[in-house]
């Protein structure tokens, strides 16, 4: 299981997610951040530093943003 | 439970042996009490929220319903019986030892062999092939320190070897969670049998004096004592991370008279340390709020003895440890239970390197400037974080009305999003920083003047937000039963200043009048079956009061059609999918083909409204609930009065119509009974004194943040940030952006206060809510939590919060 960014990130890219990763989990691409499903550890610090709320348990993404789950 | 750690046999050869304390290693003055048997004292037991407590025996026995509990409680008789035995067990076979010790004065010494044969490789490696291969026990051997010998207790030998033994993955990943708690219970009684065998095989093989003690609980401090046995690391939950098993196991010592192998001490697993403070789930995780981020002032009401163990709360712990038959969550959560050591140990060195990178560029501005902030909420800790990272200024004071901080975090957002309620931890962290002070309970603009506050800081920042609802201008918007939003939210919420919020007895209909996220937040917290919100932080008498108000029906109206209701598409899709909401929608023929598009601020999320709107009509999302409640979305109607003679009675709409994007009466008016009546049209922003200009919402007259004169003139020093500075527009991470664009041209400001911020420190000394007493207030809100089991609950006084005292006992 992992965490998944989902679409408020779009346009945003606040990388305040990728400071307090404690593994190194998070890169950029065109449109937004992404973690790295292999990397995420599941701990979880992503969710509370992101400021617009993208971040969801893979199981709980909302059904708007399924499509996130496999981004690259 | 409590009683087995009473266990007598234990009791008895505490006596005995304590009548030699020379030939005995026993525990320093201020040694910590033993956890169970802390929990068998007449001191836990008669707390208003011990376990033993009727309602908390009620909740075990059916929290999970009657056959998960008679699963577990009959694991626990399986296994209780054999633990019972194996605890004894530990003391009867060292029977011989104490008759030597009570005959000659001392223990028998230990075979001149294994002494000299040290460090008795061929030894250490059968015991470790017999405790692998019999057990699957990993083993580990260190001096046992005085420290971690509990209270009244006692050990006949001062080495250790340490024995960890795995807990099944799976009970820890599946449902129901109660599984994990009968796998607690099991592996105390495996390892504990495995101990004795162990200590009986080293004595009848190699004749080594040791006494064995059981996973259960016994005379020392087993987390510090497997770490200190190079076994792994205490994590920050308490509990020993050991690389193979993460915090999934258990511990149990057999006590070595001589130092007879090589100690496995090792500093190979202290970058957990680090780790864990960086991670923090098990803290975000814990139902119940026990562990706290940094050690709690309570050191009695600690597990153990290691600064770390004293950040949690055993009380807390123990209570729903024992209530939920096993809760766990903090092993279930730890990233060392879920995923590989090594991967975690390679991301961490990898971002260890990142880090350095980081500061190396980082480039701090040289700035000293005093910054008074006047609002602890989202904008002006954002604005807090923004001056941290970019100045090295040590004189940031942030001043808040209320003596907690958070703002709308704590006191708007809906208790049951926890994705957005948990940046109150990442704002709460950005205050721990010792460059900032907190000064709760001081109201700027009447305790202290803007003037006063100019004259003193080289800079001054107006973060106080939007907390007031709009109003409607209609008649009848004064009588009982009308409210705003942001007001209904706030007393939910338990903020003080709206607790003497009325509300009707019965709401059979309730009419909430707007289109935005505010207006699902109100409609859910009323339709949400009670289960589901009990465990969140909603205060009591709110929980009670909507319950009883027994609505059917929550009407929401918007003067537009579907495409211009502003709710986020997620927050909407998760109210109509609530499987007990019947959702309807009403106004608007979504068969005919959409005519009137204009440009939208959002055209993306307008057209996902819009389609579940349509799959709405076309009852995709009926509830099976025959006796579901309704909520209706109406279009097109414009609240025109309302009506009723103390309390509203009904409210009056006008029919409208949009042409040319222009909002057009038809004439056509409609009555509907309500009784409850929400109007969710924004928020405003209080008027400050010493402001000079707010528009008629409240939003500061400024340029880029800085604070204009009424002929719009912006002033130097003053700047204002968040919702009274660009409306009450955009999520809590908007006023981020906003933050980081007023400090940067703070920065560059080069207005000089004439005084010093001492002078206003001074003054509010007496009245002032500081950092420490702040963190008090809100240590004792997680401790009131665990009577109902909430993480918190909150105080909806201001002077209960003046008043709190941490319990000193």
């Amino acid at each position: 299981m992992a965490y998944v960014i989902c679409g408020p990130c779009v346009g945003v890219k606040d990388t305040k997610c990728r400071e307090v990763c404690p593994v190194s989990a998070i890169y950029e691409n065109d449109e937004k951040l992404v973690i790295d499903a292999e990397l995420c550890i599941d701990c979880g610090a992503c969710v509370q530093a992101c400021p617009v709320s993208a971040i969801y348990q893979e199981d709980d993404v909302p059904t708007a943003w399924l499509k996130y789950k496999t981004d690259k | 439970m409590a009683g087995v750690n009473g266990n007598k046999k234990e009791g008895k050869y505490l006596k005995r042996i304590r009548k030699y304390p020379n030939q005995i290693f026993l525990p320093p003055e201020d040694g910590v009490m033993e956890g169970f048997e802390y929990f068998a004292t007449k001191e836990y037991l008669s707390k208003p929220d011990a376990v033993n407590r009727k309602a908390n025996m009620l909740k075990m026995i059916t929290g999970y319903g009657g056959r998960q509990f008679a699963k577990t409680a009959k694991a626990l008789g399986s296994n209780i019986g054999s633990m019972l035995y194996n605890l004894g067990k530990n003391f009867d076979d060292v029977e011989d030892l104490v008759i030597h010790l009570e005959e000659k004065q001392t223990f028998p010494r230990q075979s001149v062999k294994l002494i000299k044969g040290y460090p008795n490789t061929e030894i250490w490696e059968k015991l470790q092939a017999y405790a692998w291969e019999k057990h699957e026990i990993q083993v580990g051997f260190t001096e046992v320190t005085e420290d971690m010998i509990f209270e009244g207790k006692a050990i006949p030998f001062k080495y250790a070897l340490v024995f960890v033994q795995e807990m099944n993955k799976g009970a820890f990943e599946e449902e129901p969670i109660v599984a994990a708690g009968r796998e607690v219970v099991r592996v105390y009684n495996e390892l504990g049998k495995a101990t004795n065998d162990i200590a009986n095989w080293l004595r009848s093989e190699y004749n080594i004096h040791c006494q064995a003690n059981h996973p259960f609980g016994g005379l020392t401090d087993y987390v510090p004592l497997a770490e200190k046995a190079g076994l792994g690391k205490m994590g920050h939950d308490g509990l020993l991370i050991v690389p193979r098993f993460g915090t999934r196991h258990r511990i149990s010592p057999i006590y070595i008279q001589d130092k007879i192998f090589e100690v496995t001490d090792t500093h190979e697993y202290d970058w957990i340390d680090d780790f864990c403070m960086s991670c923090r789930a098990c803290e975000r995780n814990c139902p119940t709020g026990a562990i706290y981020p940094e050690p709690i002032v309570d050191k009695e009401n600690a597990f153990g003895i290691r600064p770390r163990a004293r950040t949690i709360d055993r009380e807390k712990c123990f209570t729903y440890f024992s209530i939920t038959l096993g809760c766990s969550q903090c092993i279930r959560t730890c990233p060392f239970t879920k995923q590989p050591y090594e991967k975690i140990k390679s991301g961490w060195n990898a971002n260890k390197d990142k880090e350095q990178y980081s500061k190396a560029k980082e480039n701090k501005e040289e700035n000293s400037k005093s910054v008074a902030i006047v609002g602890a909420g989202a904008s002006g800790l954002y604005a807090a974080e923004a001056l941290l990272a970019k100045s090295q200024t040590e004189q940031i004071d942030v001043f808040e009305k209320l003596p907690t901080p958070f703002g709308l975090v704590r006191y708007g957002v809906a208790p049951d999003h926890p994705e957005v309620k948990s940046k109150v931890f990442y704002f709460h962290d950005i205050i721990r920083n010792n460059r900032i002070n907190y000064y709760g309970n001081v109201a700027i603009g009447q305790d202290i003047s803007i003037d006063t506050l100019r004259k003193n800081y080289d800079a001054v920042i107006i973060a106080t937000g939007a907390s007031k609802g709009r109003d409607m201008n209609i008649p009848g918007e004064k009588l009982k039963g009308s409210m705003t939003a942001p007001a209904f939210v706030n007393w939910y919420n338990c903020q003080p200043e709206f607790q003497n919020l009325e509300l009707p007895k019965k709401a059979k209909n309730i009419s909430v009048i707007g289109m935005g996220n505010v207006s699902l937040d109100v409609s859910r917290m009323i339709l949400k079956s009670k289960d589901s919100l009990e465990l969140s932080v909603i205060s009591d008498s709110a929980l009670k009061t909507i319950k009883s108000m027994k609505t059917e029906e929550v009407h929401i109206y918007g003067r537009r059609g579907p495409l211009d209701a502003k709710f986020t598409p997620k927050e909407l899709i998760e109210l109509v999918e609530l499987p007990y909401i019947e959702p309807m929608v009403d106004g608007y023929d979504f068969n005919n083909t959409i005519t009137d598009i204009y440009n939208y601020d959002d055209m993306d999320n307008a057209l996902i409204n819009y389609n579940v709107f349509k799959e709405i009509s076309q009852g995709v999302y009926k509830a099976k609930d025959r006796k579901a409640k309704k909520i209706i979305f109406h279009f097109y109607h414009s609240p025109s009065e309302i009506t009723g003679d103390d309390w509203v009675e009904s409210i009056v709409f006008e029919k409208t119509s949009v042409s040319d994007n222009n909002l057009l009466g038809t004439g056509q008016y409609i009555k509907k009974k309500s009784q409850l009546i929400i109007r969710s049209i924004g928020y405003k922003s209080d008027s400050i004194d010493g402001v000079p200009a707010q528009d008629t919402n409240g939003i500061i007259s400024n340029i880029d943040g800085k604070v204009c004169e009424a002929d719009g003139q912006p002033i130097d020093g003053f700047y204002c940030t968040g919702w009274i500075r660009r409306g009450p527009r955009g999520i809590i991470g908007t006023n981020k952006t906003d933050a980081l664009e007023v400090v940067d041209n703070l920065l560059n400001d080069s207005y000089k206060a004439t005084g010093s911020p001492d002078v206003i420190r001074n003054s509010i000394i007496n009245k002032a809510v500081l950092k420490d007493k702040m963190n008090e207030i809100l240590m004792v809100e997680r401790l009131n939590g665990s009577r109902t089991h909430k993480r918190a609950k909150k105080f909806t006084d201001v002077d209960d919060m003046l008043n709190v005292n941490i319990p000193q006992n």
